[in-house]
Order: C-alpha cells, then sequence, then structure tokens
C-alpha cells in the first residue's frame, strides 16, 4: 500500500511539476481575429480614352513665329498637332532663334508670337520690343509648366538627378508675362478627387464660357500645370478641389489667362499641346480655337511706318501718268519685290490695278496724276503752276534714261505749284513729295506723287527703310485715309550723326531728335533702375546712349558734353554714399534737361526729404505737356517694386509745378511724386519719386516720350 | 506479517525521498523541456523592404521571411512583435512582408510597433499588426507609391514581338493605370485593416502624408502611443502568456545565417547615411541619397 501511496504522490509530484510550470507561463490562449478583406469593387482602374476633335479650318491670316531665342525647352516636333493646325489655316510659321538685333525686323512681319518652355530671361529690349508689338495689336502666345523645366548643365548629373533637381524656369517666363500684367506661379496644380488618373493630371471643367476660345468646352485636361495670375480675365481655372502645390488653402486657381486686349493668351501647360495629349477629353478642340486665335493678323499696320506690312493682298504696282514705262522704275521694282518677298507678299507691275489686289501707285506731279480721286477724297487739291500739255510735250521730246532724267527735271521746272491740304494747309508743290494711304472694302492702296523719277525713288527709300526724316504726317478727312509730305531730296542717305560721333544713334537709324544720355545710378543696393526701359523707348526717336555707373564709373564732365537731356534713373536702388558722387555728377552739367527718377530720396536730400510706401499715382496736371495722352485724375496702378524700400514724398516747391501726385491707395496720398520746373526753356528740370519700370506699360511710353520731348524744348 | 527493522526502514524512506528527488529533478527536466519558457519575438523592418539582392547581399524581404519562419517554428515564440523602422520600399515585397505577417496573426499574436518612422510599404506592412503603437513624434504614413515611366519602344526590323506591348509590358497610360491600381489598392488596405477607427477620408490620405504619431493617432492611422516595450507586453496579454523572454528574431536569424556578419544588414544606402547605415532622413526622400549617390550602395 505504502508503494502505492508513493508512486501516487511521486505521480501527484510530476504533475504539479508539468501543472506548476504550465500555469507559471500561461495565463491564457490565443484565439485568432477575423482578417477583413478588401472590397474588389473599391479598385477602380481609370481608363485613358482618346479623341480627336474634327478640326474645321478657316482660312486664316498672318504669320507665327515661334520663339527659341532662350533654350526654350521644347522641341520643334512637339508642337506638331499646333503647327498644323496653322498650316490649315494658311498660317505660316518662323522659327525664330537669332539674336535681339533680328527681333524688331521680324516682329515687323509677323501676326503672332509664340512663347512656349523658355529657360532663359528676357532682356528689357526685347521685353519693350514685344510690349509694343502686342500694343500695336500682335498676338503673344506664353506658355510655360513645371516639367518643361531649365536644362541641367551639370553632365556629370543623371538624368534622374536632373529630374529631381530641375532648375525654375519660372524666373524665365516671368520676365517676359509680367510686362503683361501675367504672373506664373513656380508651383503645380493637383486634383486627388476628380482627375484625370493621376493628381497631376487635372480635369478642368471651368471656362470662360463668353468667349470663343473657351465657349464649348466641357472640359480639358492638364498634365502638370501651373497656376497664373492675371491682370485679364481667366479663361480656364480649377474647381474646388483642384489645388495648388503651393497656394495652399486656395481655390478656382486659373490655368489658363487672356489679358484684356485679347493679345496675350497664358498657358500653365505645355503638355497638352502635344501628342497625344491634345486628344484627351476637349483637349483638341481647345488647340483649333487656339490655332483660330493665333490666325488671326490684328496688328495695326495702319502707318507708314508698317511698310510693307500694310499691304495684305498682291500688290500691283503701277506707274501713274506716263505713257511709257521709266527704267529706273523697272530697277526699283525688282528691289521692291525683295522686300516684298520678304514680308510673305507678292509685287507685281501692273498697267492698271486689279481692284481685287491692293495697289502701290507712283507718279510724277502732272496733269494726270494730280487729278487722281484719291487727292480729292484725301482732301488734297494740287495745283501745277504750267499748262498741263507743255508738261507732256517736254516729257514726250527725251527718249533714253538720261534724256529722261533731263526731261524731269524739265518737268520739275515747269511744275511749280502748290498743293493744299485741308488739314494741313497750302504748301509750295516745288520740294515736296506727297504720300496718300487709303484702305477701302479691305483693298489698300499707297499713292506716291512727287516731282521726277528720282524723287519718287527717294520716297519709295524712305518706305523701305522707314526713314519719315524731314516728312510730316497730317491728319486726313478720315480714318480711312493717312497723308505724308516730306521734303525731297532731304532724306539723310546716312545715319544721322548724334552731336558727338561716340554716342548711340536712334534705334532704326532715323535722324535723331536729339541726344540723350541716360545715367543708370546702379550702385549700391537695389534690383533695377529702369534705364533700360527709358533707353528702348526713347532709341526709336532719339540719338540714346546708356551709361552704367556700376560698369563704367561716374562720368565726367566731358563724357556729359554735348547731350540734349540727362536721365538719372536710379529705379529702386537705395540711398547710399556712392550716390552722393551722382549729385556731383549733376553739378558739371551745364546745359540741357535734367531728370531724377527714382524711388529713394535724392543725392544731397537723405535727411530731409521723408519716405512712404507708394501704390499708385495720379494725374494732377493733364495740361502740362508731360501729360499729354493722360487725362485728370488718371490713376496709375504701380508695378511690384523689386527692392523693397520706401518712396521718397517730395516736398512742395514753389518753383516746381506738381504734375503727378501720390495716388489714393499710397500713404501720403496727394503729395507730390513728379515735379517739373525750368530755368528757361533749355535748362527744365523734372523729379520723379518712383522707379520708372513699375509704371503700366502703356505710361511708361506715353511718359517717356513725354519726357524727352519736355526737356528738349521740341 | 514480517518485521522491519529500523535501519531498514531508515532505508526505505532515504529511498523514497532519492526517487521523489528523481523523479522531481526528471520531471522538471521533462518540463522545462516539453514546456518551455515562451517569448515574445522582436522582428525589425529597420531597413527598406526590398526583395532582390544583389551579388553581396540579399534581399531585406528573405530576411524577414526568416525572421517570420523562425518565430513559427520556435515553439517558445507565442507572439511577435514587428519594429517598424523603414521608409518601405518594393511595392511587391511590402505587400509580401503585408500578406506573410496576416498569415502569422492566424496563430499568434502580432503587435505592430513604430520607432521613428513607417512610411509608404513599411505602414503598408504595418496594417498585418494589431494593434498598432507608435511614438508621439513617428512618422507615419506616406500612403502610395512611385515608378518611372516606362520607355515606349519602337517597332523595328530586328525584334517581331507578338503584341504591341510583349517587349515593354507597358506603355505609359498602362503605368498611369497601374500606379493608380497600386495607390487604390494600398488605400482599401489601410481603409479595410483600420476600419472605423480610420478618421482621414481615402482622398486624404491619398496625398501622401507622413503624419506624426500623435496625429496618426487622432487620424486612426496607428492604436496607441507607446514603446516597443508596451508592444511586447500587448503581445504577451493577447497571446496569454507571463514570465516570456523576448528572443530577438533578426539577431537570431543572423547568427544562425550568417555567424554574426552584421555586414550584410547595411547594404542599404538609401534613407541611411552611408557611412553608418543610420538612417538621417525621412522616407521618400530616399531616392534622393539614392540619387546623390548615383544610385550606388
Amino acid at each position: 500500500m505504502k508503494t502505492l501511496r508513493n508512486l501516487a504522490l511521486l505521480g501527484l509530484l510530476a504533475v504539479a511539476i508539468f501543472g506548476g510550470r504550465w500555469l507559471w507561463f500561461h495565463q491564457g490562449s490565443y484565439r485568432a481575429p477575423a482578417i477583413p478583406t478588401i472590397d474588389p469593387a473599391a479598385i477602380a482602374l481609370p481608363d485613358v480614352v482618346y479623341a480627336s476633335a474634327m478640326d474645321e479650318p478657316a482660312q486664316g491670316d498672318g504669320r507665327v513665329v515661334l520663339d527659341f531665342s532662350h533654350a526654350n525647352n521644347v522641341a520643334v516636333t512637339d508642337l506638331t498637332p499646333l503647327a498644323v493646325r496653322l498650316a490649315a489655316r494658311g498660317v505660316e510659321v518662323v522659327l525664330y532663334d537669332d539674336g535681339y538685333d533680328e527681333l524688331a525686323p521680324l516682329l515687323q512681319s509677323v501676326s503672332a508670337f509664340l512663347i512656349l518652355a523658355p529657360t532663359t530671361e528676357y532682356a528689357p529690349e526685347e521685353c519693350a520690343l514685344l510690349q509694343a508689338f502686342v500694343e500695336d495689336g500682335g498676338r503673344l502666345l506664353l506658355a510655360a509648366d513645371p516639367t518643361h523645366t531649365a536644362t541641367e548643365e551639370d553632365e556629370d548629373a543623371s538624368e534622374l538627378e536632373a529630374a529631381l533637381f530641375p532648375e525654375s524656369a519660372i524666373p524665365a517666363i516671368n520676365s517676359i508675362a509680367r510686362r503683361f500684367g501675367v504672373v506664373y506661379f513656380d508651383d503645380y496644380l493637383y486634383n486627388l478627387e476628380t482627375n484625370a488618373g493621376n493628381y497631376r493630371n487635372v480635369r478642368l471643367t471651368e471656362f470662360d464660357a463668353e468667349h470663343t476660345l473657351t465657349r464649348d468646352l466641357e472640359s480639358v485636361v492638364f498634365f502638370a500645370a501651373h497656376s497664373l495670375r492675371s491682370d485679364g480675365r481667366a479663361l480656364v481655372s480649377g474647381d474646388a478641389v483642384t489645388r495648388s502645390s503651393v497656394r495652399t488653402g486656395e481655390t478656382d486657381l486659373a490655368a489658363v489667362t487672356l489679358s484684356a486686349d485679347d493679345n496675350v493668351l497664358a498657358l500653365g501647360d505645355i503638355t497638352f499641346l502635344t501628342a497625344p495629349y491634345h486628344t484627351q477629353a476637349d483637349n483638341d478642340r481647345f488647340l483649333n480655337h487656339i490655332a483660330d486665335w493665333l490666325a488671326v493678323d490684328n496688328r495695326q499696320r495702319e502707318d507708314f511706318e508698317d511698310f510693307p506690312y500694310v499691304f495684305k493682298q498682291p500688290v500691283d504696282l503701277v506707274q501713274l501718268g506716263a505713257e511709257w514705262l521709266d527704267p529706273r522704275l523697272i530697277v526699283r521694282t525688282g528691289e521692291l519685290q525683295a522686300v516684298f518677298e520678304a514680308a510673305g507678299l507678292t509685287l507685281e507691275l501692273h498697267a492698271e490695278a486689279d481692284p481685287a489686289h491692293d495697289a502701290l501707285l507712283l507718279g510724277i506731279f502732272d496733269g494726270l496724276t494730280v487729278t487722281h480721286p484719291l487727292l480729292a477724297e484725301a482732301g488734297i487739291t494740287v495745283t501745277l503752276a504750267a499748262p498741263e500739255e507743255e508738261a507732256k510735250e517736254a516729257a514726250k521730246t527725251d527718249t533714253d534714261a538720261e534724256e529722261s532724267a533731263e526731261s524731269l527735271t524739265t518737268t520739275q521746272t515747269i511744275t511749280q505749284g502748290m498743293v493744299e491740304i485741308e488739314t494741313l494747309g497750302t504748301l509750295a508743290l516745288d520740294g515736296t513729295s506727297l504720300l496718300v494711304m487709303e484702305q477701302e472694302a479691305g483693298r489698300r492702296t499707297l499713292l506716291v506723287l512727287a516731282e521726277n523719277a528720282d524723287d519718287v525713288a527717294a520716297a519709295l527709300e524712305r518706305l523701305v527703310k522707314r526713314n519719315f526724316a524731314g516728312c510730316v504726317e497730317t491728319d486726313a478727312p478720315d480714318d480711312a485715309r493717312r497723308i505724308l509730305v516730306c521734303s525731297t531730296g532731304e532724306a539723310p542717305k546716312e545715319t544721322p550723326t548724334p552731336k558727338k560721333e561716340d554716342k548711340e544713334d536712334s534705334a532704326d537709324g532715323e535722324e535723331a531728335k536729339g541726344a540723350i544720355l541716360i545715367i543708370a545710378a546702379d550702385v549700391g543696393e537695389g534690383k533695377r533702375t529702369g534705364a533700360p526701359e527709358l533707353k528702348a523707348i526713347l532709341s526709336a526717336d532719339y540719338a540714346v546712349k546708356l551709361w552704367s555707373i556700376k560698369e563704367d564709373g561716374l562720368p565726367t564732365p566731358a563724357d556729359l558734353a554735348d547731350y540734349d537731356a540727362y536721365l538719372f534713373a536710379f529705379g529702386d536702388y537705395a540711398m547710399t554714399p556712392a550716390r552722393v558722387g551722382v549729385f556731383e555728377v549733376i553739378q558739371n552739367i551745364e546745359e540741357g534737361g535734367i531728370m531724377l527718377i527714382g524711388e529713394q530720396p535724392l543725392p544731397g536730400s537723405a535727411e530731409e526729404v521723408p519716405t512712404a510706401p507708394l501704390e499708385d499715382l495720379q494725374v494732377k496736371d493733364a495740361d502740362h505737356p508731360l501729360m499729354a495722352g493722360f487725362s485728370e485724375d488718371d490713376i496709375l496702378i504701380l508695378g511690384a517694386l523689386e527692392n523693397d524700400i520706401p518712396a521718397m514724398v517730395i516736398p512742395e516747391d514753389d518753383e516746381f509745378a506738381t504734375i503727378l501726385v501720390r495716388g489714393p491707395d499710397s500713404a501720403e496720398a496727394d503729395s507730390p511724386a513728379l515735379v517739373a520746373g525750368e530755368d528757361d526753356p533749355d535748362n527744365r528740370y523734372i523729379i520723379a519719386g518712383f522707379a520708372f519700370y513699375r509704371l503700366p506699360t502703356v505710361a511708361q511710353r506715353t511718359l517717356a516720350r513725354n519726357i524727352a520731348a519736355w526737356l528738349l524744348n521740341e | 506479517m514480517t518485521t522491519v527493522s529500523p535501519s531498514h526502514r531508515r532505508w526505505r524512506i532515504i529511498v523514497w525521498l532519492l526517487v521523489f528527488v528523481l523523479v522531481g529533478l526528471v520531471s522538471a527536466c521533462l518540463a522545462a523541456w516539453l514546456i518551455p519558457r515562451p517569448a515574445v519575438g522582436i522582428i525589425r523592418v529597420n531597413i527598406d523592404i526590398f526583395a532582390t539582392g544583389t551579388d553581396y547581399s540579399f534581399g531585406s524581404m528573405e530576411l524577414f521571411q526568416a525572421e517570420i519562419d523562425r518565430a513559427r517554428q520556435d515553439r517558445r515564440i507565442k507572439a511577435v512583435v514587428v519594429q517598424f523602422d523603414s521608409p518601405g520600399g518594393e511595392v511587391v515585397a511590402s505587400q509580401t512582408l503585408y500578406l506573410e505577417l496576416q498569415a502569422l496573426r492566424r496563430s499568434m499574436p502580432v503587435v505592430g510597433a513604430i520607432n521613428t518612422m513607417a512610411a509608404s510599404g513599411a505602414y503598408y506592412a504595418a496594417m498585418a499588426t494589431e494593434p498598432l503603437y507608435a511614438r508621439p513624434s513617428s512618422s507615419v504614413g506616406n500612403v502610395g507609391v512611385w515608378g518611372y515611366f516606362p520607355d515606349d519602344l519602337a517597332v523595328n526590323d530586328v525584334i517581331l514581338a507578338s503584341g504591341p506591348f510583349k517587349l515593354s509590358g507597358s506603355n505609359r497610360d498602362e503605368f498611369l493605370r497601374e500606379i493608380e491600381g497600386i495607390k487604390q489598392e494600398f488605400i482599401a488596405t489601410v481603409t479595410s485593416q483600420r476600419g472605423e477607427r480610420l478618421q482621414i477620408t481615402s482622398v486624404d490620405l491619398s496625398q501622401g502624408l507622413m503624419y506624426p504619431g500623435r496625429e496618426a493617432l487622432n487620424l486612426g492611422l496607428v492604436d496607441r502611443l507607446g514603446t516597443q516595450s508596451d508592444a511586447v507586453a500587448e503581445a504577451a496579454r493577447q497571446a496569454g502568456i507571463a514570465h516570456y523572454e523576448v528572443i530577438d528574431l533578426e539577431a537570431a536569424v543572423i547568427n544562425a545565417y550568417f555567424q554574426n556578419e552584421s555586414l550584410f544588414l547595411h547594404p542599404w544606402a538609401g534613407a541611411a547615411d552611408p557611412a553608418t547605415g543610420k538612417r538621417t532622413v525621412p522616407p521618400g526622400i530616399y531616392l534622393l541619397y539614392d540619387v546623390s549617390l548615383r544610385g550606388e550602395p
């Protein structure tokens, strides 16, 4: 029994040991939970649908320039869909990758200018030319997006590294866009809810239903797009769930804008223009509309300086009056044809003008030409001194070219008479050439009359070179006609010489109205002086030299000699001791108009002149010549100041007339902002308390010309 | 009736005592062998998650798989804590880790503990843990996926393929669909596993943001704020074990396979300092480190 008992105890011991160990370590058990599964319906992949829109091109007009002069990060082949549409509308596409010098003549000939993905900034001179182009009715297309960035210069960088660390192209596009009130933000648009397969492929459905560019669109898809801000209208915008990567919280962001004058279209995406992405949603339809918008030539080519672009149809060259063809005219015709061909026009010599064509009519004053109906319609009466029959007889007696010239000279001697222009008065016919341009029923006719064939040729030369020195354009009875009267034989054959040989000429080689020295006071802390803008505007009419104190040092008295006016542009450069030297420079100017323009107090007056933020200007004295083109109480909203410094408040002074005052949104409103005074008409002074570049574009051009005209006492 | 002498009786008692002691000792040994001290295993997801190894390393997923297998095979291990300190990694490797951890949960508790970060694929894998701990300032989330656009291969006179995508397997549009599909799969995984605890919409989740641990808690992306010790205690509680030990499965696997050649633990130079292997930047940015090293580890 004892043995059995002991064995039982042994068993209990073992169980106790096992059980105790188990209970020591285990206090419960694990029950595997039910693991939820995914609802397959939650996975719905997007379908990418491509659908081209039928293009129904109407015959368009004009020439379009594709700008490749700024290291543009886009290939010509990428733009094939747009180029094809332009070609279908009969619009010629010209690639431009030359330097600045070629830009001005190119802009003469084209109706639209396309800037896509530039990666280098536009110079102020280029901006000024493009501003003039747009003001003249030219159309400008701007496009940039975050995937077309500046190219990587580091050859060692991998493609991935270049993609992840791109150099932003925003400064490049904004260098030109801001001139037209457009700002590209360095961001991208995204939509997490109603996108086209990816957050950055935004489906845009908010359109300006009033504009032809967007009125019939329902949705377009942009593939990584910048958001824009514009002074004009937003044509395409994001909705409440389309957001910017940097503009936190903002919605209804614009991706396409159009300027108020309809001439500057800014696109926040380039990819949607390219294949195959132009065939998603209504992209293709939008592309068609853009092509339609570009295929319109709205350039206002009504001025003589727009020759030969005043013509839009084939041009018939007709010699009026004479029964024979002047051999010099044949020579001129060959030269003219080359000019016309370069402009995309045709010129052919005809006995009579085809009513369906434009016409260039040439003639000398004689009994037949002076009765041309174009003269009467323009309010011009020409009276010949000698009997018409005598003039014809004299001309017929000469047969060879030399003799013909003599006979024409004879004609000159006998056609002494008067030309009476209703809107101008009476001029002696002797020494006068007359140009009359008419546009009626879409047909343009240009009549050129002079005393003899050489003077007719000289008048043509003026047109080709756009050299109208010695000419005066006078009002016509109606808007359909323009009249230009020139003094014959006095048009300068060479570039006009400024007062000093080393001074610059007017930009287009015309005789300059005067010599102006623009001194950029670019010393110390600052961003822009505004001097390049002044030079770009004034160079068309004046011999302008730009002097940079930073690069050229302070000008000596010898450097200042013989100019008619001196413009000191301080811009947004802060007051520094270095500017004190500028004051001494001003003291060295003995004669000529002087303007000082800038935000900070003038040299020598730093302690006396208070400063305050300046946002706008208001016209105070609209009757002053400096305000020609402005109206009383006009408000000029100033652009952003690049170097944030408060502008000077000019103290009132009886010796100066207050022309512009600080606007209502500025501190110290109604205080003087531009004042002018004079010792005598040859020594006039202007002080302006703002940076010139902040002025609106149109105001820059008008005010700069007024300033020059007034300082030079024109 | 036999008479037992006192000396004999004494001996019998001694013998029985010896037998008791012997049986006790044998039982104790047997119990120790048959009922080992339970353990909580630690799986360390502390590098990026990738499947493909190189000539001198192996894919981290192989290591994680070995740790999971070890947890299954080791009778002592009754629960697992997955410690996350990873910026994520390859899609398929991350999904593999997620599915393997879900499978492990059928046999033992799997608790998650985010140390520095569980981003992208690491957060995807963390969806297989229950509950999920984080530190107040851990980086959590980064839901989404990225990839390189495939090249569009041209039709040529050298190679003849049977279908338009036979050579490339994809094109830009199909790749876009693929990326979107993976994103949706990721978000569906998060919403299904987090269930009603989730206080963030799928749209907001798809932004790919990383959230600090405390915000992640408020959004329902994690369950509790705490340390790895808290996670171990919770794992033991779920498993119903006490007086457990903690086993570092990574070290165990490394020791078993590579005789402690920890060199193999630091092949990755993505988010990590290339000199020390210590990660110093947030995930998503690890691509940039890779780029700065020209893709070299």
